[in-house]
C-alpha cells in the first residue's frame, strides 16, 4: 500500500514539475517568447498612414475600448462558472515606436499558476513603427485564434477605417 | 379541457406580469435621435435611468432602437443614464449580450445624437450634441457617479 501511494505521489510530482510554466514578465520577454509558442504567431503588416496618426489613434482608442472589466458566465445542467477578466491596455509612445500592450487579470474564476506580472498576463503586444513619411508598420505578437475582433479592431484604429471598439465578451 | 384552460392562463398571467422591460415613455423637451445600424440578429436597446439626489437609478424605460433614426425626448438638469445593450439569441449559439454606460446631463437649447452600430463584434457607440441653431456637433463628455460612492 505504502509503495502505491509512493508511486502515485512521484508520478504527481513528476506531473506539477512539469506544468511549472513561466509566463512573460516584460513585453520585450513577450515578443521573445512569441515565435515558440503554442497558438502564437507575429504578424506585420504596413499601413499608409503617418506613424504620428496611429500612435495617437493607438493612444485614444486603447484606453476607451480595452479598459474594461468583463464578467462570463456559463452554465450547463452540472456546472456553474462565473469568470471576471480584467484587461489592462498600456499605449507607450516614443519617436520611432508605439507600442501598445493588452494584458489581463483573472480577477474570479480562473486560478493563476505562474507569476503574475503587474498588470496581469500579458495578452498581445502590438508595435508601429515608421517606415516611411506616410507609411507605418504594424508588428503583432500574440494568440493566434480567439482575439479576431480585437486584433480587426486594433487594425481598423491602425488603419483609420473603422474606430470601433471590440466586444471583449466574446 | 376548461381544466386545463385555467392553469395555464394562470401561468401566463403570472408570466407576464413578472416582465420588467416597460417601454421608455418620452419625457422632457430635448430632442435624442438614435440612429442604430447593426448586423442583423442584433437587438439593439437603451435602458433609459434618472439618477436621482440620492445617487440612486430611476429605471424609466427601454428603448428599442431600430434600423432607421427615431427621435425621442430626455429631460435636461437630469443626469442621465443609459444602458446601451446589444444582443443576440440563436438556437445553436444560445443568447450573448454586451452593454456600455453613458452618463451624461443634456444641456438646455441643445438636440442629441446617438449613433450605435455592431457590426462583426466591433461596436461604435458615439453621442454628441449640437446647439438647436447650431450645425457643428460636439462629442458629450460624460460623467461619473464617483460623488455618490
Amino acid at each position: 500500500m505504502q509503495f502505491f501511494i509512493k508511486i502515485i505521489f512521484l508520478i504527481s510530482l513528476v506531473s506539477l514539475s512539469a506544468c511549472s510554466i513561466k509566463h512573460p514578465q516584460t513585453a520585450e520577454a513577450f515578443r521573445k517568447a512569441a515565435p515558440g509558442a503554442f497558438m502564437a504567431k507575429i504578424e506585420s503588416y504596413e499601413v499608409n498612414h503617418p506613424f504620428s496618426k496611429v500612435a495617437s489613434r493607438f493612444k485614444s482608442q486603447a484606453p476607451k475600448c480595452l479598459d474594461a472589466r468583463i464578467r462570463s458566465e456559463s452554465r450547463t445542467s452540472t456546472s456553474y462558472q462565473v469568470i471576471v477578466t480584467k484587461y489592462n491596455p498600456t499605449v507607450k509612445i516614443s519617436k520611432n515606436k508605439a507600442e501598445l500592450y493588452l494584458q489581463q487579470v483573472h480577477e474570479q474564476g480562473v486560478m493563476n499558476i505562474s507569476e503574475v506580472p503587474p498588470k496581469g498576463y500579458f495578452l498581445m503586444v502590438v508595435d508601429a513603427i515608421p517606415v516611411g513619411r506616410n507609411k507605418t508598420r504594424i508588428d503583432y505578437y500574440g494568440p493566434s485564434v480567439g482575439v479576431d475582433n480585437i486584433t480587426k479592431a486594433i487594425k481598423g484604429w491602425a488603419t483609420g477605417t473603422n474606430m470601433g471598439c471590440p466586444d471583449l465578451t466574446k | 379541457m376548461l381544466k386545463l384552460f385555467i392553469p395555464l392562463s394562470l401561468c401566463l398571467a403570472l408570466l407576464s406580469s413578472c416582465s420588467t422591460i416597460k417601454p421608455y415613455q418620452p419625457s422632457g423637451n430635448h430632442h435624442l435621435n438614435i440612429y442604430n445600424n447593426s448586423d442583423e440578429g442584433i437587438k439593439t436597446e437603451i435602458d433609459v435611468y434618472h439618477v436621482n439626489q440620492a445617487c440612486q437609478l430611476d429605471y424609466q424605460g427601454t428603448i428599442t432602437a431600430k434600423d432607421t433614426t427615431q427621435t425621442t425626448r430626455i429631460k435636461t438638469n437630469q443626469i442621465n443614464y443609459l444602458v446601451v445593450r446589444f444582443s443576440s439569441s440563436t438556437f445553436f449559439s444560445g443568447s450573448h449580450s454586451m452593454s456600455k454606460v453613458l452618463i451624461f446631463k443634456p444641456e438646455s437649447d441643445h438636440t442629441y445624437y446617438l449613433d450605435l452600430s455592431y457590426i462583426d463584434d466591433i461596436y461604435n457607440i458615439k453621442l454628441d450634441q449640437s446647439k438647436h441653431s447650431a450645425k457643428q456637433r460636439k462629442t458629450v463628455s460624460q460623467l461619473t457617479l464617483n460623488k455618490c460612492q
